[in-house]
């Protein structure tokens, strides 16, 4: 992360492996983007130890009409560790019964729900309705790495996680609410294999019953898996240096992207795009009846959260799609996507895949 | 002096979403600074509290950088056009 190319074209040709052509190192904008401060996030600190050995959430017997049907209502014991008995795919979401308020923690560490951190708070009755006010006042402010889904009439969450190109349901959360509310989940998956949570698995199966709370501001990106897929290939190939590209689209959806080359001198840690080559993608995009909607850009060496530096160059109204090789997480990394919210602080969103909505 | 300035697509938002912009201005600063005082959202992302282009922002003049030229102090004789890039960068 510290570490500096010798050698500047050296670099620049280094982090632009499926580059042939010369590259053009504009002095003014190398010189301008250098010496700047280093990447110490005060934002996006790391998540705190998780809470070994929580103590199971208790679930009430679940009530068969909560229940999809390919989701077998035996399995659910009464400690609320949900096992489903068939694997659920993405797209589920399956209810253990009607349970009133917020857990506190969950059954395993990877899904603690504590409302002080969504809410900033503890609520004086962590189960009552003005906790889930406060949840759905909260998330996605004070804790950028929590969305938040209102669904109506179902107590557990269970979330599919893409694992490459498998679905698993391995560690199935619960959160125990009532019906209906709006609740946080956490997607954190960096300790384990799975880069990122199937996202879209939560939010469609809430088109029946619930919907993303509009005073949330949760927006979240649409990105085709063979889209994200590219991202992940651009962001491997380029490492152990920074890759970028632009986000061709309309509004919300990701299209297509259009790679360019990092002509930082230090790319390990920083990317930099020459303005004439923007200037002609962006020809590109807006010849393909399209617009420039966001910047992708890699993190070799760390999580995929935006860094000091991103933010000082992080347009409005922009999307920012981070893939990040956070050390000791999974091998193809994590791509995450962010926005500059009303306060000028980056939030994050959820990614879906559009392909695989009902 | 007539002059259009061209906005890059991630900056539109912040003008209306309007592609381009035309302004009377003798320099490059003063036609900044119409386009500024026309979307003041666009303006603080162009210009700092002294009127001077952000450092990672760039301002061409027809093919040429004006940090080639004689930066916001490049006189203008009208029918030009102006691109501003934003700088792409980040860490």
């Amino acid at each position: 992360m510290t570490a500096k190319a010798p050698d500047t074209k050296a670099a620049i040709h280094e982090g632009v492996p499926n580059s042939s052509s010369t590259v053009a190192v504009v002095p003014s904008v190398v010189n301008a983007l250098a010496n700047r401060v280093p990447r110490t996030s005060t934002k996006f600190k790391p998540h705190p130890p998780e809470r070994a050995g929580s103590t199971p959430v208790a679930c009430p017997p679940p009530r068969a009409a909560s229940w999809p049907n390919h989701v077998q209502q035996a399995n659910v014991p009464r400690t609320g560790r949900f096992v489903p008995a068939t694997p659920i795919q993405p797209g589920v979401i399956a209810a253990c019964g009607l349970h009133s308020g917020v857990s506190q923690h969950t059954q395993d560490g990877h899904w603690a729900v504590p409302p002080t951190r969504v809410a900033g708070r503890r609520p004086a009755n962590p189960t009552g309705p003005q906790q889930k006010r406060r949840l759905s006042a909260t998330f996605g402010k004070a804790a950028a790495r929590w969305w938040g889904i209102r669904v109506s009439g179902v107590s557990a969450i269970v979330v599919a996680r893409s694992i490459g190109d498998q679905v698993r349901n391995k560690s199935t959360p619960l959160i125990n609410i009532t019906s209906p509310a709006i609740f946080a989940v956490k997607d954190d998956y960096s300790r384990e294999s799975s880069p990122w949570c199937d996202v879209k698995s939560m939010l469609s199966p809430a088109k029946a019953d619930g919907h993303l709370d509009p005073g949330s501001n949760v927006r979240p990106l649409r990105l085709a898996t063979p889209v994200r897929r590219h991202l992940a290939r651009i962001a491997t190939d380029s490492q152990p240096l920074e890759s970028c590209a632009l986000l061709a689209g309309n509004g919300d959806q990701v299209m297509a992207i259009h790679a360019l080359r990092n002509i930082h001198p230090e790319s390990r840690t920083r990317y930099a795009v020459e303005p004439e080559e923007y200037l002609q993608a962006e020809s590109r995009v807006e010849a393909q009846g399209q617009h420039v909607i966001g910047i992708f850009h890699s993190h070799p060496h760390s999580e995929a959260a935006p860094s000091i530096t991103d933010h000082a160059h992080a347009l409005p109204e922009t999307w920012y799609l981070i893939h990040g090789f956070p050390p000791g997480g999974a091998n193809g990394g994590e791509l995450r996507a962010w926005r500059l919210g009303n306060d000028g602080q980056f939030m994050e969103h959820p990614i879906i895949h559009p392909e695989a909505q009902p | 002096m007539t002059v259009t300035i061209r906005l890059p697509t991630v900056l539109r938002r912040l003008a209306a979403d309007e592609t381009e912009v035309v302004v009377e201005a003798t320099n490059v600063g003063d036609a900044l600074g119409r386009l500024a005082q026309r979307h003041p959202q666009l303006g603080q992302q162009i210009l700092d509290d002294a009127g001077a282009v952000r450092p990672f922002v760039r301002v061409f003049l027809d093919q040429d950088d004006v940090a080639t030229r004689q930066g916001i102090e490049t006189p203008l004789t009208g029918g030009e056009t102006l691109r501003i890039v934003p700088a792409i960068a980040g860490g």
